[in-house]
């Protein structure tokens, strides 16, 4: 694979999540760049659950023991207060009748599921149909939860084009929420939305409802293509690592993979994360899914130019201004916002938001 | 007077301070965390030189707990009006600030890396002393001179822990000490200065965020005894009150103290009920007082006359 992979993989975090056994022969300074870069993806608290899980804490020097520490109770402070909001607000949305499916991280840690262990969630992101927001607007308004985006333009441009409403905030903690009625926005060229992840939600862990298997992976694919935050792209993979390695051994997996991509239009996307995946962190695939997908989703070009920028956008390990990190992210944005609305609308918008900036930065100076 | 043979700042002459700063970084130790600083600046490199004189060099190649900077902001603006940032990890964790603020950005900088990652510790918002292994926690908001008082007292006899933040071991309750300079603010300067000539004082930089201010040398003693925790014995809620008694301490109830003291901390929902188990020991174990005071000789006075009283309660 391309430079980035290999840059990537053998990056002491990457090399550490992989093997905890390789932690074992770290250097200071190794130590450092693993706890330095596990802070910036969001993965710290991972791989001290792997760490915890293999070798022990206990072989970490004491200097990144407690960074290692740190991260575990900051994210079971999460999950805590993940778990409070998950129960205020079904219980808020409980006159609806139909209840929310959790998504992306809320999903994982309240389901159980393979990513969870160490797994950060900041915001609570939920799916309900779309005949049903402004009902649902209503019930956790009296609540206490306001819009966090009160500006005019950014209101119409979530409603009109988004595939979830302006984010929520709670006015007394604080927390976000996120109301999706579809898992990618309705002009995205990456996929669609079928329509019936709700209905083929299950429950899972402690009786919250989450996507059926193939639907967290195709999300999960989706939301990294797709969205314009790079930062934490490697924790992105982590998950897809864990989900895969966990259900790999399930019969039928590669065929329901197969059919949810296809649903979902998502076969490009799928292919371009299993493939970033598999080259960062080695992730076993099913036989011949990859070549499939690529295949349907017609990746030529794509996979030798996509993944490898995906990686470098990827680095956790540099700061976003060093050799091309920063211009790598920028090119995923450009693709984030490309691959998400037609030019006739994703240029107006663009421009918009330049527009905007210097006064916002102005205000906050 | 160093620190387990390790070199200390202070032995490096001003050159060799101001090349590292530039290149890979000078790694401070303070008590168990070592922050790596870099900055081209000389006003953070004279800062350094001046109130981190006695503190131990890590390694280089050891291991660092934060990567910090203190560097110009780019741009048109720097000809008009010159600005620097903090730069935690290669990223700004908050706005640019004056230049000529440039040594109070990095102190703050440093405390925010301590208040929002160092959750190995239950971070309480609160200067602390000790008189050997005793500590006396001051806590308080800003503004409620704190920082004078505990500079005042680890010039009559106290050790300084901390100015700003306590770090608390969740395992045993003890604070560890992370002796940094002392930032006075105000009023606190000229006071500390008069009363106590012998003081480290910098330059003092006007207009900042929190009024002018000048930070001042921790003193040697301290710094050696960074490796020595403390238990907590009394917790002391200090007020300035000019118009008040010279000064006048009062008992407090320990469960108002417990609450109030787990609301300003900086982490104390990351530790859960854990974190708030410890605290209540920490509380517990400590005789808790008010004090409010005009006079800094009378306010050292009544906060003298503590450390017996408890000395023989404890051994009981």
């Amino acid at each position: 694979m391309s430079g980035a992979a290999s840059a990537l993989a053998a990056t002491p975090l990457v090399r550490a999540l992989r093997s905890p056994e390789a932690a074992a022969g770290f250097r200071p300074a190794e130590w450092e760049l693993a706890v330095r870069a596990g802070r910036r993806a969001a993965l710290l608290a991972a791989l001290a659950h792997r760490l915890a899980r293999g070798p022990g804490l206990g072989t970490v020097p004491a200097g990144p023991r407690r960074h290692l520490e740190a991260a575990l109770r900051l994210a079971g402070h999460q999950a805590r207060a993940l778990r409070h909001e998950a129960m205020v607000v079904r219980g808020a949305l409980a006159p609806l009748g139909v209840e929310p499916v959790l998504l992306k991280g809320a999903a994982y840690v309240l389901g159980g599921l393979p990513p969870a262990p160490g797994r950060l969630v900041a915001d609570l992101d939920l799916l309900l149909p779309r005949a049903c927001l402004p009902e649902a607007e209503r019930l956790l308004f009296r609540q206490g939860w306001l819009t966090a985006e009160p500006h005019p333009y950014d209101q119409r441009y979530y409603r009109e084009w988004m595939h979830e409403i302006p984010p929520l905030r709670h006015a007394r903690r604080g927390t976000l929420l996120d109301l999706h009625h579809a898992l990618v926005p309705p002009t995205s060229r990456l996929g669609c939305d079928p329509g019936d992840v709700g209905a083929r939600a299950v429950r899972a862990g402690e009786g919250f409802r989450v996507p059926a298997r193939e639907d967290l992976l195709v999300h999960a694919a989706l939301h990294r293509l797709g969205d314009g935050e790079h930062e934490r792209a490697l924790r992105d993979l982590w998950d897809l690592d864990r989900m895969v390695r966990a259900w790999l051994g399930e019969a039928g997996l590669r065929e329901a993979l197969e059919a949810r991509a296809a649903a979902f239009r998502a076969e490009r996307a799928l292919a371009y994360a299993l493939g970033a995946a598999r080259a960062v962190f080695g992730t076993p695939l099913p036989e011949g899914l990859l070549a499939r997908l690529e295949a349907r989703g017609r990746c030529r070009l794509g996979a030798r130019v996509v993944v490898p920028l995906l990686l470098r956008a990827a680095d956790p390990a540099r700061p976003p201004a060093w050799r091309g990190v920063g211009a790598a992210r920028w090119l995923m944005y450009v693709r984030g916002h490309w691959t998400r609305m037609p030019l006739r609308l994703l240029i107006p918008h663009l421009l918009r938001k330049a527009r905007r900036r210097p006064a916002r930065a102005g205000a906050a100076a | 007077m160093p620190v387990s043979g390790l070199p200390t700042l202070g032995a490096l002459p001003a050159p060799a301070v101001a090349a590292r700063l530039r290149g890979a970084g000078l790694a401070l130790r303070c008590g168990p965390l070592v922050f790596r600083v870099r900055s081209p600046l000389a006003s953070v490199a004279a800062h350094l030189a001046a109130l981190y004189r006695d503190h131990p060099l890590a390694d280089v190649g050891g291991f660092a707990d934060f990567v910090v900077a203190v560097a110009p902001v780019r741009g048109v603006r720097r000809w008009l009006r010159p600005q620097v940032r903090f730069l935690f990890d290669g990223e700004p964790p908050f706005n640019p600030m004056p230049r000529a603020q440039a040594p109070a950005v990095l102190e703050w900088g440093m405390n925010w890396c301590v208040g929002a990652h160092a959750h190995a510790w239950l971070v309480l918002h609160a200067a602390v002393v000790a008189r050997g292994d005793r500590a006396l926690l001051l806590p308080g908001p800003p503004g409620a001179g704190k920082s004078t008082l505990c500079a005042a007292l680890v010039h009559s006899g106290w050790r300084l822990l901390s100015d700003e933040l306590a770090l608390v071991r969740p395992g045993d309750g003890l604070v560890e000490p992370v002796p940094r300079p002392v930032s006075l603010k105000g009023a606190g300067v000229r006071v500390i200065r008069e009363r106590f000539p012998g003081a480290r004082l910098g330059a003092t930089l006007r207009e900042t965020r929190k009024g002018d201010l000048a930070f001042m040398a921790p003193p040697p003693a301290s710094v050696a005894a960074m490796g020595r925790p403390a238990r907590p014995c009394w917790i002391v809620v200090p007020r300035f009150d000019p118009g008040g008694p010279r000064a006048r301490l009062e008992p407090r109830r320990r469960g108002r103290m417990l609450v109030w003291l787990a609301r300003n901390a900086f982490n104390s929902s990351v530790h859960g009920e854990a974190g708030f188990d410890r605290l209540a020991d920490v509380v517990a174990g400590c005789a808790c007082h008010a004090l409010s005071y005009r006079d800094i000789d009378a306010a050292l006075a009544a906060l003298d006359g503590l450390a017996p009283a408890m000395a023989e309660t404890h051994v009981a």
